[in-house]
């Protein structure tokens, strides 16, 4: 059994048609990536999957039971880090437990136990204007896999750093869900972001979007320094740009 | 080295240029005063107010008691009154799009005229004023406290949507914690407003409190006394402005970007 599933999804926003034909599921443990141009609808999947938003046709189901428009069972990091900047760092981490009603005591408890993995051990009570850009995202991500530890909803988590934080981060990253055996959904418009941190690669195409093309990331067993020099990588990155550039 | 000079400039500029600037108008009052061939009789010199501030402190003294438990009560009542009321409407759109021509034009009415209207209604003494003093208040609070919550940022909104905070989980949460900086603007700037209410309420008609000081002094054709009311006052003002700074910084601590 999968443990997430898009069923003949279609969505319209009023009259525009934003997502059609959606068809994916997802084993325990894998990490797929979602790439398109611009507007093609891939942040809208995220929150379809998130609850937030409810698909004009289709179902969405999480271990075998429906949730289609249901919040609560995931968290998503997006760009910005929407940390809350009136509450310390393991408040922020343990949102979703303390929403949840957990007591504050075991929440902090949780919470220090999991900042030595993100790399913000003795952080905890930091407000966010006392964190760099980059520890204020591995705070979110922390937030994200508390929440649920079982599926990671990302989109663009890095689109709003620079270009070296980005690369440390996905490294990070990378580390992060190869040692947890997390499932990922990591919507991007970045080919090589998601030729690096993703087992699977669907391409949506323009608006309203719906899958172009679906491929397994031939480079996904090497280490992940070697990745974006390995040929299978560089063939599979021309291949998908054209996907997405029409051609 | 480097640290320890701009730390010492920064406290210089913090500390010493407002009494600088202060400092130079009482200098600019005390000349005009004494040269502009004005007269004691119509504008005394500083010395002369900081005399009669402290000779009729007993007098003075006994008036703010009035005015202070007027305007903290009244400030107090549209506070609580404007956190609700801002809720609801936060919460109820038609309710906000039904109340807002309303709201619009009670900033329009100046709420200290009401009060010969007031008066007739609801007799001479404490009910007026104090109805005054909330009318004066009430409006701007709500007014800013509901745009604060209405800057809430909706992705935080989404978060916990996602996470499955319920509809007062997120007015608790999210929602007021991000109108508290627009709150505290608004009432700092309210706090003056409900002073200032109170004691022209207090000028117009009343028993007693510093507006009633204040007329008292103008019947009597004393501009030392009639600037030491406004000395008080303004005192006064200030206070209320620093206190709610300091409960600003109290409850903001962790805001700041």
């Amino acid at each position: 059994m999968s443990l997430l599933s898009l069923e003949a999804i279609d969505h319209d926003y009023e009259d525009l048609p934003v997502l059609r034909a959606i068809d994916l599921s997802l084993a325990e443990g894998e990490h797929l990536a979602v790439l398109g141009p611009s507007g093609c609808g891939k942040s809208t999947l995220l929150r379809l999957v998130t609850g937030l938003e409810t698909p004009t046709r289709g179902r969405i189901t999480y271990r075998g039971e429906d949730i289609t428009g249901v919040p609560g069972h995931f968290g998503f990091m997006g760009q910005q880090d929407l940390l809350l900047p009136w509450k310390r760092l393991w408040e922020n981490a343990g949102l979703a437990l303390l929403l949840r009603g957990v007591p504050k005591a075991d929440v902090r408890k949780v919470v220090e136990a999991r900042l030595a993995d993100v790399g913000l051990e003795g952080f905890a009570d930091y407000y966010p204007h006392q964190l760099s850009g980059g520890m204020r995202q591995r705070a979110a991500f922390l937030r994200t896999s508390l929440a649920n530890r079982d599926l990671l909803l990302l989109d663009e988590p890095f689109g709003a750093l620079d270009v070296l934080l980005r690369s440390q981060l996905q490294a990070w990253l990378a580390e992060i869900l190869r040692r947890e055996n997390s499932t990922l959904i990591l919507v991007t418009h970045s080919v090589e972001e998601a030729l690096l941190l993703a087992e699977r690669v669907v391409v949506l195409g323009p608006a309203p979007g719906t899958p172009l093309l679906e491929e397994k990331v031939a480079s996904a067993g090497a280490p992940f320094d070697e990745r974006p020099y390995l040929p299978e990588f560089l063939a599979q990155k021309k291949r998908i740009l054209a996907a997405l550039l029409g051609r | 080295m480097k640290s320890s000079t701009s730390t010492a400039k920064h406290l210089g500029d913090r500390f010493w240029l407002p009494v600088a600037s202060l400092g130079s108008l009482l200098v600019l009052w005390h000349l005009v005063s004494t040269f502009s061939g004005l007269g004691a009789y119509v504008l005394p010199s500083p010395l002369t107010v900081a005399v009669t501030l402290v000779s009729d402190a007993p007098i003075w003294a006994n008036q703010l008691k009035s005015t202070l438990v007027l305007t903290l009560a009244g400030f107090g009542i549209s506070l609580v009154a404007a956190l609700v009321l801002g809720v609801l409407l936060d919460q109820a759109p038609r309710l906000e799009r039904f109340l807002r021509p309303l709201l619009v034009l009670s900033q329009t009415v100046p709420a200290f005229f009401l009060y010969p209207l007031l008066l007739i209604a609801l007799g001479f003494g404490f009910l007026p004023l104090l109805v005054v003093v909330v009318i004066a208040c009430f409006f701007p609070l709500l007014v800013t406290f509901h745009q604060g919550l209405g800057s809430t940022d909706s992705n935080l909104v989404d978060l916990f949507r996602s996470l499955g905070a319920s509809r007062w989980q997120i007015v608790a949460r999210v929602r007021l914690p991000s109108a508290l900086p627009a709150l505290f603007s608004g009432l700092r700037i309210t706090l003056a407003y409900a002073l200032t209410a109170c004691v022209l309420g207090e000028y117009m008609g009343a028993q007693e409190g510093l507006g009633v000081y204040m007329a008292r002094s103008f019947k009597s054709f004393s501009p030392a006394k009639v600037l030491t009311a406004i000395t008080v006052v303004s005192l006064l003002s200030f206070t209320f402005y620093q206190v709610a700074a300091v409960l600003e910084n109290l409850f903001l601590k962790g805001y700041r970007r």
